[in-house]
């Protein structure tokens, strides 16, 4: 009885809560601002509100700001805080660092554009595809995706600024172009290639899946490719052009294009070497992927980390035409920095990948 | 940056990482050791489940190893909380407010690596085989 009473008092209580939310409200005004008198920043909004979410960036010392820092309030509608304009007419936001929340960056961030919305179509096109088994019109998706990428990379990102920093409030200056481990661009890559190595590790977990649940035909006994040779092969030139990639950007620090140049085209021809070299292991020994799950999953990660290192030389060649084009230079680098990034994780991919299918079958067999 | 006498976001990590890893020690060794000697056995007929010992070691090692490292960050981070004269909650904005709160913080996050790394290693304890 006690329960059932409960529960009628508990459906009363929803009862209110559906009819307030329901209830015809044409009439009545807005509530005030703040109604509750809170501290904290969400209580700042306006009702109705503004054509902006933020008036200004706050500098934040206390727990609760709208408590405890005198004018807060007013401050923040008078726009007496960091970034309270722009200027320049285009959209901005700073870069702090993690714990102390330092302003370090004004960062531009990109407008209204086709250009994103045209490659997430193509991109799309391309997995859709795939689904049908369409591979014609997959690869026509992929190709165009690709381009469509390089387009928006070219004209909406590392964009040159007009001047190096500009004044962002409180007599704060703040570069607008910043490259290497300060940048969000660096770190944007870092963690695309952290989900990258997650998705290799889940290839790598195959291989050695079907290694502890075969006694003895994973690998095969001694002969079984990819052998040793083209593997060491390959791994010698990607290191080399691993290294080719590290002097290319000290060339460019260094404000030598010609050399950026050479040593990004001599990455470029390592890099196609190695992709090629570390395909001809499981092709020169014979392995068909279709005969035994061994050589099956041998190409699956071989192929992985080629096409990884053919990403890797399409970047490359990127930055060979942005240095020709005078988009990246020795004072705005970001392209460089994040694409020699890149070829670090490239070139951890390549060396699991040989000490895997190479290594691995000598130290069990 | 691990080893520092000003608190910061990697010695914050330290002992989850420890955790972390520990963890992917563990569940290797185990898995790794019981399916290669269960190979091909996909229901189990012999006459007793393989035995586990070596699995068992390298689990003891690991932990004995692990927590040490997190004694060690516990160790660290005891010394930035009592580094300063800020009281708590440690919410002000101050260079003390800063270090005692991190230091506090990590310790609390070392006591649940501690705890989370006894109970990753507890069933190497309890399990003596592959069953």
């Amino acid at each position: 009885m006690v329960s059932t009473v409960g529960a009628f008092v508990f459906a009363a209580g929803v009862l209110v809560v559906t009819w307030d939310v329901l209830r015809p409200k044409g009439k009545e005004p807005y509530a005030e601002r703040n109604p509750w008198n809170a501290g904290t920043l969400e209580w700042l909004s306006e009702n109705p509100g503004k054509d902006w979410g933020v008036r200004t960036v706050p500098v934040v010392t206390t727990r609760y700001p709208l408590w405890q820092q005198p004018n807060f309030v007013r401050d923040y509608d008078e726009g007496r805080f960091y970034l309270p304009d722009a200027e320049e007419g285009k959209r901005e936001t700073l870069i702090t660092s993690v714990l102390d929340a330092r302003p370090i960056q004004c960062l531009r961030v990109p407008g209204n554009t086709f250009m994103t919305m045209g490659a997430a179509f193509l991109t799309g096109g391309a997995f859709i595809a795939a689904t049908f088994y369409a591979w014609t019109l997959t690869i026509l998706f992929s190709i165009a995706a690709l381009i469509s990428i390089l387009i928006w990379l070219w004209r909406g990102t590392a964009v040159i600024p007009e001047k190096a920093e500009k004044d962002v409030g409180l007599g704060l200056k703040l570069p607008l172009y910043v490259s290497g481990p300060d940048s969000v661009g660096w770190w944007a890559m870092f963690i695309t290639m952290i989900g990258d190595m997650a998705a290799f590790a889940s290839l790598l977990f195959g291989y050695f899946f079907y290694w502890t649940i075969h006694s003895t035909a994973f690998p095969p006994t001694a002969g079984a490719g990819p052998g040793q040779f083209w593997p060491a092969v390959a791994l010698m030139l990607v290191l080399a052009s691993w290294g080719a990639m590290l002097l290319a950007r000290r060339a460019n620090a260094a404000d030598r294009p010609g050399n950026l140049r050479f040593w990004l085209m001599g990455s470029a021809v390592l890099a196609v070497a190695g992709g090629a070299a570390l395909l001809w292991g499981p092709h020169e020994t014979g392995l068909d992927p279709t005969s035994h799950v061994y050589p099956a999953t041998v190409w699956v990660i071989a192929i992985w980390t080629a096409v990884h290192l053919g990403v890797g030389v399409i970047m490359t060649l990127y930055c060979l035409a942005r240095s020709a084009a005078s988009k990246l230079t020795a004072a705005h680098d970001i392209d460089i920095h994040n694409v020699v990034l890149y070829w670090h994780f490239a070139l951890v991919t390549m060396t699991v990948t040989v000490a895997v299918l190479a290594l691995f079958p000598l130290a069990v067999r | 940056m691990i080893a520092s006498t000003r608190a910061n976001l990697i010695t914050l990590i330290t002992a989850p990482t420890i955790w972390a890893f520990h963890f992917l020690v563990c569940y290797i060794a185990a898995s790794i050791h019981c399916a290669k000697a269960m190979t091909n056995a996909r229901v189990f007929l012999g006459p007793e489940w393989p035995d586990v010992t070596l699995a068992r070691i390298i689990i003891a090692g690991a932990t004995i190893v692990a927590m040490v490292a997190i004694a060690w960050s516990s160790r660290q981070a005891w010394r930035h909380w009592g580094d300063g004269d800020a009281e708590p909650p440690y919410d002000d904005a101050t260079l003390d407010d800063r270090q005692q709160f991190l230091g506090f913080a990590t310790i609390l996050l070392c006591g649940l690596s501690f705890i989370g790394v006894i109970f990753v290693a507890l069933p190497a304890v309890f399990i003596g085989d592959c069953r």
